[in-house]
């Protein structure tokens, strides 16, 4: 006997370690294993299989086969077990390797994983689970000695179950589960029976918890959640009743220290088996409900309803059915009247009351994704959050609150919505009627289209009479630097363009639209500088177009408008040049009729190289219109026309809509920033810095247009001095003035002296000191020549910029630009370079 | 002399020109000086001048001009929806274009062209005035000379004739200056080969650019047949003249010449021993199209200025050819459908001589200066953008060296009143060298006719001739610098000579 248990002993040392304080395993729990050993070791139990040597080592092997997958393993067993058979033929085998094998068996798998055990719990169970687990249904039920009878253990079991401390058995707070006292002592096979009793009132607690306290802070999902699970409560408290009754029919009826019939723990744990199965399941849903709410909630909930266990699949349905109920009422109300009523914030849609009424339309209403329940489609969803926006928008902005009203569907089909199924089909009906009516209110009673096109033609200038008119009236007032510009005199020229252009027949809802700002005047050279074009916009479109998506047109407009100032002014020095040729023309002829002038002659060198200065200014002047065209009809035609026509595209076709997935007021807004954006990004984008580019280019024709100005101010007036000269020594030379015939050439010495003071202005202008021989003296046309030389350099740097440009489209405006290579070929090149040598060489030699 | 004219108060700022207040219908344009600074003469503050309207005025002469003048207000008539009275037709509601530039409406809404029809002899505006649009025109700008002698094809005697009836003319285009808000220029139609065209067209544009300088001076002017089958043997005599008037006098002329005319009719519309009424018809149509941007305003070429400044870059050389396709006519059926057109075909028959309406003999060395297609219909407007590539890369069309030139394209709606066969149709107007050819021609004609001193009496008898024939030297002068001017342009050292 002292043999045995010195063997126990060290068996299970081995196992548990030494028997002294730093093992964390108690001395009880040790008596107990022990004594396990010892019933495991007297019992005599029947093996399952017969002791068949060779079957079991088979087994082994294949085991082994199984589980590694080389079989390396399996062979080196089956080496072993021969030089085992060698060693020693006589002996029995079998229980050794029936045992081992038994042992390897229940560590690679355990039976009870699919119980979650608290993982302290684990430890110092392994050799107890592997003991208990081979010897559990074998074992004949242990006649230790209890100190606790079953009764009481019922009694205390019933307490558990409905929560409350039995007598035996308490709350352990720390590790949130039910022991038994330590002082019990019970045979192993009822205390195993108990700690399974005791998780019924674990969960229970837990679920009973959560219903008292989410059920009353929580959002309404969880509340409603919690009244199900009230109900799921109830009829477990139904069973708690019963057993009760039962057991107090067993006290009532047996005498005390007889043992009981009736009701057994073995009994309770078969009633249970199917509860336990739901509070466990429950449990498990409410503890990954917590810090959850609303479509969380749901999401949570339903992934319990994807089971292949049609026991699972019914409680959660039903609790997922159940929770639902507000959400669904918090949908139905959205997409019927277009309002959230939504007080725990559960559903998907967020409402930010901070959000000012401009930016309703984008910003007010949000779809929050960690809300929506994962069983709900996400266009579904989508279309969920549209209607109501939808609905929403038309109450709140549109001024169609009586529409809505008529759309309300019978309370019946409310009532039906619940449903998954009909909420879907009800969604899709609806959300194409309300997207419609979005869009048709939108457009025909806002005219939204109408004022994107009127956009164009006043913020991209399509209305080229009204910008001419535009440009032309502010002309003298905006050149002037310095001065300041009221916005009341702007728009008063506004309006004048307006009535004196074509868009005076254009509806005034769009007219009165126009508007002017005045920015900021900080760098502003002159008028233009300042001068912006605006179009104000109200509700509700204006909550559709953000004022971002102005500012694209407004500095769209600001360059166009300076695209067009600088072709306006060079069309004005081209009409001056024209004249001016034909007015020399004109001269030349008329001094040539009136006498063969010897004074000509002497001038005729310096007429021939002031022809020179003229022509290559003239040649100059027709370079950049060149260009200016160009740049206008590619930017007209092809990006604004381009893109207008593809936004209409895009709007009006039903197949594109469907493909691009661009459907009601969200899809025309992407549509539509696409078209500015797209056209923003193509003139003034900052990746392909060509804006900038332009803008120093336009300043260059400019210049050039000032000087070349003033040298035709300076010729005009040179030419009236010679033919007032002409005349004098004309009426000198023949005393009477008989020719020219009417030819309006003016009332000379009435404006002689006059003249003087317009050609001593220009000398000061000009700051030259060096006398002035006339017009086209050095310094202007060293100004002439650079401006052209600036031109030409920019432009043939825009070029080459245009053709390393990856984007093949920009090759094509490059060569737009150099249409007959000029500036490729060489020649151009060639001829800025000439350019700026000779007015290197006129400026440092002088004449 | 009207008695709005002001006395002479300063100067112009653009030309030096002496400045008259004028009191216009709409407003009051005053020009000041500040006494005391002699500054600059600028506007008077306050006038908020309507500068937009940009009118033009028609000054159609001689038979031939009031022919095409004729047709094209009926075509303008038809393109605006305005009926043959002058009334807006009940249908005309689309709006979006432009009647002012061409038109101005009388007190009763009238619509009543800016024309004046000027002829020597009565027969052609009789016509005119027995015509459906009899009542279309302001009868008061129409001046038929009492005795209607014509100029018998002489234009000295168109050119004296003008001298003298001067003042009623200039009247006439005082009045209508006057009734425009900002007038743009003038459009001159007639032929350079008769009397009247020629001769009293002469004078007009040497007194409109005298009176009007700051107005662009464009003229529609009708090349002779060349081919001698002329009834006026004295052409050449008449075309010289008149070309130096048009070298010098004017902003911009575009060249239409009768046999390309005639061929055109007879070869691309099918229609054999066709009359004036269908190569009037084409001139028509070239000059509705030519000033469909100024009439439907769109982004760009708005004004005359805009439209014409791109076309030329050297002011001596301001010739312009036109080309138009696809040609439409009353047996339209006849004609050989053409089914597909899109802008690039528009465009690459534009450059073909056949759609051409000058008859140029080009050579290797002729080249462009520049071109401008106007293109009518419905067109996707990106489609310009690739075409115009396309042409490049075929290298269609020969550009001048010293500069950079190309072709501007310009999109214009078509008038919604006029129901066509072609979804779209373009004119070209062209700045060729070729058209030294033509200019030749006259030359050559001119001395073959000068050498034998033929048929001058006529002219003798005239003042301008009667002290010599020296005009005749120097017009031959001034056509030749022409021709040397447009041969310049071909060289590549043009610009450093």
């Amino acid at each position: 006997m002292a043999d045995l248990s010195n063997a126990l002993e060290a068996f299970v040392t081995s196992f548990l370690g030494n028997n002294d304080q730093q093992s964390n395993v108690l001395p009880q729990h040790r008596q107990s294993i022990m004594a396990m050993c010892r019933g495991i070791i007297s019992s005599n139990i029947a093996p399952p299989i017969g002791s068949n040597e060779k079957s079991i080592s088979e087994q082994i092997q294949k085991d082994l086969i199984l589980h590694h997958p080389n079989s390396q393993q399996a062979l080196k067993f089956k080496y072993l077990y021969e030089k085992l058979k060698d060693i020693n033929p006589d002996r029995d085998r079998w229980p050794i390797l029936y045992y081992m094998f038994q042992c390897s068996h229940q560590v690679t798998e355990p039976a009870f994983g699919r119980i979650e055990y608290p993982p302290e719990f684990k430890n110092s169970r392994g050799l107890e689970d592997i003991l208990r687990a081979s010897a559990h249904r074998e074992l004949p039920p242990s006649q230790t000695m209890d100190n606790v009878t079953e009764e009481e253990l019922i009694r205390d079991i019933i307490f558990v179950m409905q929560g409350i401390d039995g007598k035996h058995i308490i709350w352990d707070n720390r590790r949130q589960v039910y022991i038994i006292q330590n002082n019990v002592v019970i045979s192993s096979n009822l205390g195993d029976l108990t700690r399974r009793l005791t998780e019924v009132g674990r969960l229970y607690r837990y679920i009973r918890d959560y219903v008292e306290e989410e059920g009353q802070s929580g959002g309404l999902v969880t509340q409603s959640l919690c009244s199900s699970l009230q109900e799921e409560l109830r009829q477990y408290y139904k069973l708690v009743a019963i057993l009760e009754a039962q057991q107090a029919k067993v006290d009532l009826d047996t005498l005390p220290g007889e043992s009981s019939s009736g009701l057994t723990l073995r009994r309770i744990n078969t009633w249970i088996t199917e509860p336990l199965h739901k509070l466990r399941l429950i449990d498990w849903m409410v503890e990954k409900c917590k810090e959850c709410k609303g479509g969380q909630t749901l999401s949570k909930i339903h992934t319990f309803t994807v089971n292949g266990d049609p026991f699972i699949q019914e409680v959660s349905n039903k609790l997922l059915a159940a929770a639902s109920e507000p959400f669904n009422d918090i949908l139905v109300r959205w997409i019927t009247i277009g309002e959230l009523v939504d007080p725990h914030e559960e559903c998907f849609i967020r409402e930010n009351h901070e959000v000012p009424p401009q930016d309703m339309w984008r910003n007010r209403y949000s779809l929050d994704y960690d809300m929506i329940p994962i069983y709900m489609d996400p266009e579904i969803t989508k279309k969920i959050f549209l209607i109501g926006k939808s609905l929403n928008f038309l109450r709140m902005a549109c001024n169609d609150a009586d529409w809505v009203i008529e759309q309300e569907a019978p309370s019946q089909v409310i009532h039906g919505l619940r449903n998954p199924t009909a909420l879907d089909a009800f969604v899709n009906s609806v959300y194409s009627r309300v997207s419609k009516r979005l869009m048709e209110v939108l457009m025909n009673k806002y005219r939204l289209m109408e004022h994107i096109s009127a956009m164009k033609r006043y913020l991209l200038l399509e209305q080229g009479d009204f910008v001419l008119a535009l440009i032309e009236n502010m002309g003298t007032q905006m050149d002037q630097p310095g001065r300041i510009h009221y916005r009341h005199n702007l728009m008063a020229t506004v309006e004048t363009a307006i009535r004196s252009s074509n868009a005076q027949f254009d509806d005034s809802e769009f007219l009165r639209r126009i508007d002017v700002r005045i920015s900021d005047t900080k760098h502003a050279r002159n008028g233009w500088d300042v001068f912006n074009l605006r179009y104000q916009l109200d509700a509700p479109l204006s909550y559709l177009l953000s004022e971002n998506t102005l500012n694209y047109y407004y500095k769209l407009s600001f360059f166009l408008l300076r695209l067009k100032r600088v072709g306006n002014s060079l069309q004005m020095l081209w009409h001056r040049q024209m004249v001016s040729a034909r007015l020399s023309v004109w001269d030349k002829n008329k001094n040539r009729e009136s006498s063969s002038s010897k004074t000509g002659k002497k001038n005729n060198d310096s007429e021939n190289r002031i022809d020179v200065i003229f022509v290559n200014a003239k040649a100059a002047s027709n370079e950049m219109i060149q260009f200016i065209q160009q740049l206008e009809r590619y930017i007209y035609l092809k990006v604004i026309e381009g893109a207008w026509e593809k936004l209409k595209k895009v709007i009006n076709d039903p197949i594109a809509k469907i493909n691009k997935d661009t459907t009601g007021v969200d899809g025309w807004i992407s549509a539509h920033n696409e078209y500015i954006v797209g056209i923003y990004r193509t003139l003034l984008g900052k990746r392909l810095n060509y804006g900038n580019i332009l803008t120093r280019v336009f300043d260059t024709i400019l210049q050039f247009c000032a000087h070349a100005n003033e040298l035709l101010d300076d010729a005009i007036i040179q030419s009236r001095n010679k033919s007032k000269n002409n005349a004098d020594s004309q009426s000198a030379n023949t005393g009477n003035n008989s020719g020219g015939g009417g030819s309006g050439s003016g009332p000379k010495s009435n404006f002689s002296e006059f003249l003087e003071k317009m050609n001593s202005k220009y000398k000061t202008k000009l700051g030259d000191a060096s006398p002035m021989s006339g017009f086209g003296n050095n310094i202007q046309e060293e100004n002439i020549n650079k401006a052209i030389t600036k031109f030409r350099e920019q432009i043939c740097d825009l070029i080459r910029i245009l053709v390393e440009h990856p984007d093949t489209e920009m090759h094509f405006l490059a060569v737009s630009f150099d249409f007959n290579e000029f500036y490729s070929s060489g020649v151009g090149r060639a001829a800025a370079h000439r350019t700026s040598i000779t007015s290197d060489g006129i400026g440092g030699g002088g004449r | 002399m009207p008695n709005h004219r002001l006395d002479i108060i300063g100067f112009d700022q653009w030309f030096g020109h002496p400045v008259q207040a004028k009191r216009t219908t709409t407003h009051t344009l005053l020009w000041a000086i500040d006494p005391m600074a002699m500054t600059f003469i600028r506007p008077l503050d306050g006038t908020s001048t309507l500068l937009m309207p940009r009118e033009i005025i028609t000054v159609q002469a001689g038979q031939c001009g009031n022919q095409i003048g004729s047709e094209f207000w009926t075509q303008l008539c038809t393109e605006h929806g305005i009926s043959p009275d002058g009334t807006l037709e009940e249908f005309a509601t689309e709006g979006g274009d432009r009647k002012d530039v061409f038109f101005y409406q009388a007190d009763d809404d009238h619509y009543i062209p800016r024309s004046i029809l000027i002829d020597l002899e009565p027969r052609v505006i009789e016509n005119i005035m027995k015509s459906p649009y009899a009542n279309l025109y302001n009868p008061e700008n129409v001046y038929r000379t009492p005795d209607g002698g014509g100029a018998g094809n002489n234009w000295a005697s168109g050119y004296h004739q003008g001298e003298k009836i001067c003042e009623d003319i200039i009247e006439m285009l005082d009045r209508e200056a006057d009734n425009s808000d900002s007038l743009e220029g003038f459009n001159l139609l007639h032929s350079i080969a008769g009397g009247t065209g020629s001769g009293l067209g002469s004078f007009l544009l040497e007194r409109l650019s005298d009176q009007y300088p700051k107005k662009l001076l464009q003229t529609y002017s009708v090349f002779p047949n060349t081919d001698g089958s002329s009834d006026v043997v004295v052409q050449p005599y008449n075309s010289i003249l008149a070309l130096k008037r048009l070298t010098q006098n004017a902003d911009c002329v575009v060249v239409l010449d009768n046999s390309a005319l005639a061929r055109i009719v007879a070869d691309r519309l099918h229609i054999q021993n066709a009359d004036f009424v269908q190569t009037n018809q084409l001139v028509a149509t070239v000059m509705s199209s030519s000033t469909t941007t100024l009439r439907y305003p769109s982004y760009m070429n708005n004004d005359l200025v805009s439209l014409i400044a791109p076309l030329i870059p050297i002011p001596k050389c301001h010739y312009l050819m036109t080309s138009y396709t696809p040609f439409t006519s009353d047996n339209a059926e006849k004609a050989k459908p053409v089914l597909k057109t899109t802008v690039l075909d528009v465009m690459r028959r534009l450059l073909q001589p056949k759609n051409k309406m000058v008859s140029t003999v080009p050579n290797k060395r002729s080249c462009y200066l520049s071109i401008l297609n106007i293109i009518q219909g419905d067109v996707d407007p990106t489609e310009v953008h690739k075409s115009l590539l396309r042409i490049r890369e075929r290298r269609i069309a020969q550009f001048i060296p010293w500069g950079p030139a190309s072709i501007q394209v310009s999109l214009t709606r078509k008038s919604p009143y006029v129901p066509s066969h072609h979804r779209v149709s373009g004119l070209m107007m062209a700045n060729n060298t070729g058209i030294t050819s033509l200019f030749k021609r006259t030359l050559d004609d001119y001395d073959r006719l000068r050498k034998r001193n033929a048929f001058l009496d006529i002219y003798k008898r005239e003042p301008m001739f009667s002290d010599g024939l020296d005009e005749f030297d120097h017009s031959r002068e001034a056509l030749v610098d022409l021709i040397n001017e447009y041969r310049a342009c071909e060289q590549p050292d043009y610009l450093c000579k």
